[in-house]
């Protein structure tokens, strides 16, 4: 029997830890994420409410469960998009080379010169702000990694007997590339997509933080941080737990790519 | 030097393509910025003549040249909201963010190189597994949020450091430390493990054998070869940090190119948007392109290449 991996079964439960609530709250919440109760207001945690209240009076706990939805799903399309396009691209330069492979490895340049919080501001600068401007920056963001990352390793495999012995069988280039390189490159990539998920979440919870991501009422992680700040100092809680949500799941990110990066090996 | 000249005209062209794409994707979209500037009810006849005041009247790519034209000669436009100049504003914020990103990174260094040496000296020690988990953890802890728990020991319950605007360097102590931290864990991994490959070379058996002492083998040759690796991520942080303090800024109120960007965003103030992007991406390549000469200065056996 092989060895367990440390890191992966430590990450994967920090990701379950938070998985599980965030699914449940797609049909049961304790309370409505967004139905404010004055009465109920800065309530420290407690029996009924177990994260404590916000400053409008909302369930805490209800809203960090809610907020996840946000966060997980912007993270998975974003980097979903990314990934798909910067693949592709990244394929054709590799396969290629010459001519195609120096204009799209000299425009992935351009784009490695703006991070990613500097690409989505221009975004909301021409778009507006909101949950999709914040979407589309962060798959852009992406895409040069994966072409990166995809055109090193085609570039590689390409010298190996097994694809000349396809072409000599009268493969398509595109079969080539897509059925028979790519799945050697597949552990790589899915490194690399689980890292930038982890970076996505981060990127998705400073962008609703500076209040151009998310828009309320609609929970979300890093946008109740923004709202939490002013009660910082009186209800510690409003910031506490909505940042351990980020942290964890990062975390539990992080350590799933540290291992299967080194199982790899 | 032909090397040097490769990069310096790679680094113009890259140049010249971002300006482009900051450009165009400001400019070619829909949307009016005189309307934006007297409303949708202003007097139509002033509507035209700001028009032609800003040259929305001319063909964007005789718009294009006009700017690339104001750029060269340091020129970047008047802000809409703020009606002065773009370049000066640039320059009044980026002292901030700039002396902020050196800070942060710097910190992170003091944090990271004794903790990543002691790690490679000591493997699978306890300090080694202790170092490990703490810098997974940090990896994972948003800056901001570690900002806003900083500012709310030190600043509020403690009162040792102001909590947030800039009246002094103390302002920028807290949010340096902030940025610093996850920073710092990432290059604890790298010291770590540039030190664990410099000491299994065999110039180190080689000073071992020749007796000298622990410390000189560590310090002198270790330490010298894992360097060029330590500076070169070190850089990475730095560029990174170029574009990356604005969270930070917001998060203490710092009046840095991060807090004019997201004002201008949000007020689609398009033309200081255009001209911040631009000036921290230049930042950003110009400040790389530095850093890989002065790699190249440093060790002798990267130009071989």
């Amino acid at each position: 029997m092989r060895k367990a991996n440390l890191p992966i079964v430590i990450g994967s439960f920090f990701i379950v830890v938070i998985l599980i609530p965030t699914m449940i709250s797609l049909f049961y919440t304790p309370y409505d994420p967004e139905t404010m109760q004055i009465t109920a207001r800065l309530q420290s945690p407690s029996s009924t409410h177990w994260l404590g209240t916000d400053q409008y009076g909302r369930d805490m706990l209800s809203r960090i469960m809610t907020g996840g939805q946000t966060s997980l799903l912007i993270g998975f399309a974003s980097v979903g998009a990314g990934m798909v396009i910067g693949v592709v691209l990244g394929a054709l330069a590799g396969f290629y080379g010459h001519r195609i492979d120096e204009v799209l490895m000299r425009s992935a340049e351009v784009f490695y010169a703006f991070p990613s919080i500097l690409l989505a501001l221009l975004a909301v600068a021409i778009f507006g702000p909101g949950e999709n401007t914040v979407m589309a920056a962060i798959a852009i963001a992406n895409i040069p990694v994966f072409m990166k990352i995809t055109r090193a390793s085609f570039l590689q495999q390409s010298k190996f007997e097994y694809v000349q012995a396809a072409r000599a069988v009268g493969a398509s280039d595109l079969r080539i590339m897509f059925r028979h390189i790519l799945p050697n490159c597949a552990r790589l990539i899915l490194v690399q997509a689980t890292a930038s998920f982890a970076g996505a979440l981060l990127s998705e919870a400073s962008l609703s933080y500076l209040g151009v991501g998310v828009q309320p009422p609609k929970p979300s992680w890093g946008r109740m941080l923004k709202e939490a700040q002013a009660f910082g100092s009186l209800a510690p809680w409003t910031v506490v737990f909505p940042g351990i949500a980020i942290a964890l799941i990062v975390l539990g990110l992080n350590l799933v790519a540290d291992g299967l990066k080194t199982k790899g090996k | 030097m032909k090397y040097v000249m490769h990069k310096m005209v790679g680094l113009v062209v890259t140049l010249f393509l971002i300006s482009a794409l900051t450009f165009f994707s400001v400019n070619i979209l829909p949307g009016d910025p005189a309307l934006l500037i007297l409303g949708t009810e202003g007097d139509p006849a002033r509507l035209e003549s700001l028009r032609a005041e800003l040259g929305l009247n001319q063909p964007v790519v005789v718009r294009f040249v006009n700017w690339l034209g104001g750029l060269l000669q340091g020129n970047l436009g008047k802000s809409i909201r703020y009606s002065v100049d773009i370049a000066g504003l640039i320059g009044d914020a980026l002292p901030v963010s700039l002396s902020l990103a050196v800070l942060a990174v710097g910190l992170a260094l003091l944090i990271s190189i004794p903790l990543g040496i002691s790690c490679a000296v000591k493997q699978g020690s306890v300090l080694e597994t202790l170092s490990l988990i703490l810098t997974q953890l940090g990896m994972a802890l948003p800056a901001f949020w570690l900002g806003l728990l900083l500012i709310d020991l030190f600043a509020v319950k403690l009162n040792w450091l102001p909590p947030a605007g800039y009246t002094s360097t103390a302002s920028l102590v807290l949010p340096a430390f902030a940025l610093a931290i996850p920073r710092a864990a990432v290059l604890t991994r790298v010291v770590r493990s540039s030190m664990i490959d410099a000491l299994s070379q065999d110039y180190i058996r080689t000073a071992h054998g020749k007796g000298l002492a622990r410390r000189a083998v560590l310090y002198k040759h270790a330490l010298k070869n894992a360097a060029i690796n330590i500076f070169a991520a070190a850089g990475v942080h730095l560029t990174q940090l170029l574009g990356g303090t604005l969270v930070i800024e917001q998060v203490f109120g710092l009046p840095g190119l991060g807090q004019l960007l997201i004002n201008a965003a949000l007020q689609r103030d398009l033309p200081l948007v255009q001209g911040l992007v631009l000036v921290s991406a230049a930042l950003i390549l110009i400040v790389n392109f530095g850093l890989d000469l002065l790699l190249l200065a440093l060790d002798p056996r990267l130009r071989f290449d």
